[in-house]
C-alpha cells in the first residue's frame, strides 16, 4: 500500500474528513439548486445527529454488556470492559476498512458507526480507572495483565477486523 | 428526575460522543493529523474526570446513582474511546512510524492511569 492510502485508512481520516466537511458550508447555490433553509440545517446538523444516535446506542450497549459481563465473571477483574473494548475495536476496524477499501460509505453513516457507536461503546476512562483500582489494591500483576491484554487483544482485533473486511 | 437508566446513559452518551468529535476536529486543525492528538486529549481528560467522579459520587449524598449513570457510564464512557485509539495505533504501525505508535500506546496508558489518579486526588480535596 502506498503511504497515501495508508493514511486514508487511518482512524484520523474521520477527523480529516470532518475537517473537510466543515470547511465547505454546502453546495454553491445556483438558480436551480438553492438549498431551502431546512435542507441547509439538515446538512449542517447531519454529522451531529449521526454521532448522537451512535453515541446513545453505543453507551447503552456498553452498559448492557457490562452488566452481563459482571454477572458472568464477577467484578474482581474487568473482563467486561476488556470484552467491550476488544469487540468494539474489531467492529471499528472491520467497518472502516470496508468503507475505505471495499465499498464507499456516506460520511454521515461513517460518523454514526465509528465516532458515534464504536467511540461510545468502547471506553478508555473506565480502563484507566480500573487499572488504577487494581494498582491501588496492590494487585500489580493483575493491573499489568489487564493493560497487556487490552493492548495486545485490542491491536489484534483491529488486525483481524481489517483482514476480515479484505476477505469479503 | 429522569428515572430510566437508558435515558440518562443516552443523553450522556450523546454529549460525550459529540464532545469527543469536537475535540478531534479541533486537534486535527490545530495540531495536525500526523499524530492522534485529539484522541489522546479526549482519553486523558476523560480519565481524569472519571477518577474524580467515581471518587466523589459515593461521598456527596446529593450525587446518586443517576449522576453516575449520566456522568460516568453515559458521558465519560462515550467521551473516551478505546477502539479509535487501537485503530490509530495500528495505522501508525502500518505506516511504519513506530516511534509514534509506541508513544501513542505508552502515553495513552500512562497518562490515562496517572490522570485517573489525579482525578481521585482532586476529589479528595472536596
Amino acid at each position: 500500500m502506498t503511504a497515501e492510502s495508508e493514511t486514508q485508512t487511518s482512524g484520523e481520516t474521520a477527523a480529516g474528513e470532518t475537517v473537510a466537511a466543515h470547511a465547505e458550508p454546502g453546495p454553491a447555490p445556483s438558480p436551480s439548486r438553492v438549498l431551502s433553509r431546512s435542507q441547509h440545517w439538515l446538512s449542517t446538523a447531519a454529522p451531529y445527529l449521526a454521532i448522537s444516535l451512535g453515541g446513545a446506542l453505543g453507551a447503552n450497549a456498553r452498559y448492557l454488556v457490562g452488566i452481563w459481563g459482571v454477572a458472568q465473571w464477577g467484578a474482581d477483574f474487568p473482563y467486561a470492559t476488556l470484552l467491550i473494548n476488544v469487540t468494539g475495536s474489531f467492529i471499528l476496524a472491520f467497518y472502516l476498512t470496508l468503507v475505505t477499501e471495499r465499498f464507499t460509505g456516506r460520511v454521515t453513516t461513517r460518523l454514526f458507526v465509528t465516532t458515534g457507536f464504536c467511540g461510545a461503546y468502547t471506553t478508555l476512562s473506565t480502563f484507566s480507572v480500573e487499572t488504577l483500582q487494581l494498582l491501588a489494591t496492590g494487585q500489580v500483576g493483575a493491573a499489568l495483565a489487564y493493560v497487556a491484554a487490552s493492548l495486545v487483544l485490542g491491536l489484534l482485533a483491529v488486525g483481524l477486523g481489517i483482514g476480515a473486511a479484505r476477505a469479503l | 428526575m429522569l428515572d430510566q437508566p437508558w435515558l440518562l446513559i443516552a443523553v450522556g452518551g450523546i454529549l460525550g460522543a459529540n464532545a469527543r468529535y469536537l475535540v478531534s476536529v479541533w486537534a486535527a486543525r490545530r495540531l495536525g493529523v500526523a499524530f492522534p492528538y485529539g484522541t489522546l486529549i479526549a482519553n486523558v481528560s476523560g480519565s481524569i474526570l472519571l477518577g474524580f467522579v467515581v471518587t466523589v459520587t459515593p461521598r456527596l449524598l446529593a450525587w446518586g446513582t443517576d449522576t453516575r449513570l449520566f456522568a460516568a457510564t453515559g458521558f465519560l464512557g462515550a467521551y473516551t474511546t478505546f477502539s479509535t485509539f487501537a485503530f490509530e495505533s495500528t495505522a501508525l504501525l502500518r505506516q511504519r512510524t513506530y516511534l509514534r505508535a509506541a508513544a501513542n500506546l505508552a502515553l495513552t496508558v500512562l497518562l490515562g492511569v496517572l490522570g485517573a489518579w489525579l482525578g481521585t486526588l482532586a476529589a479528595d480535596l472536596i
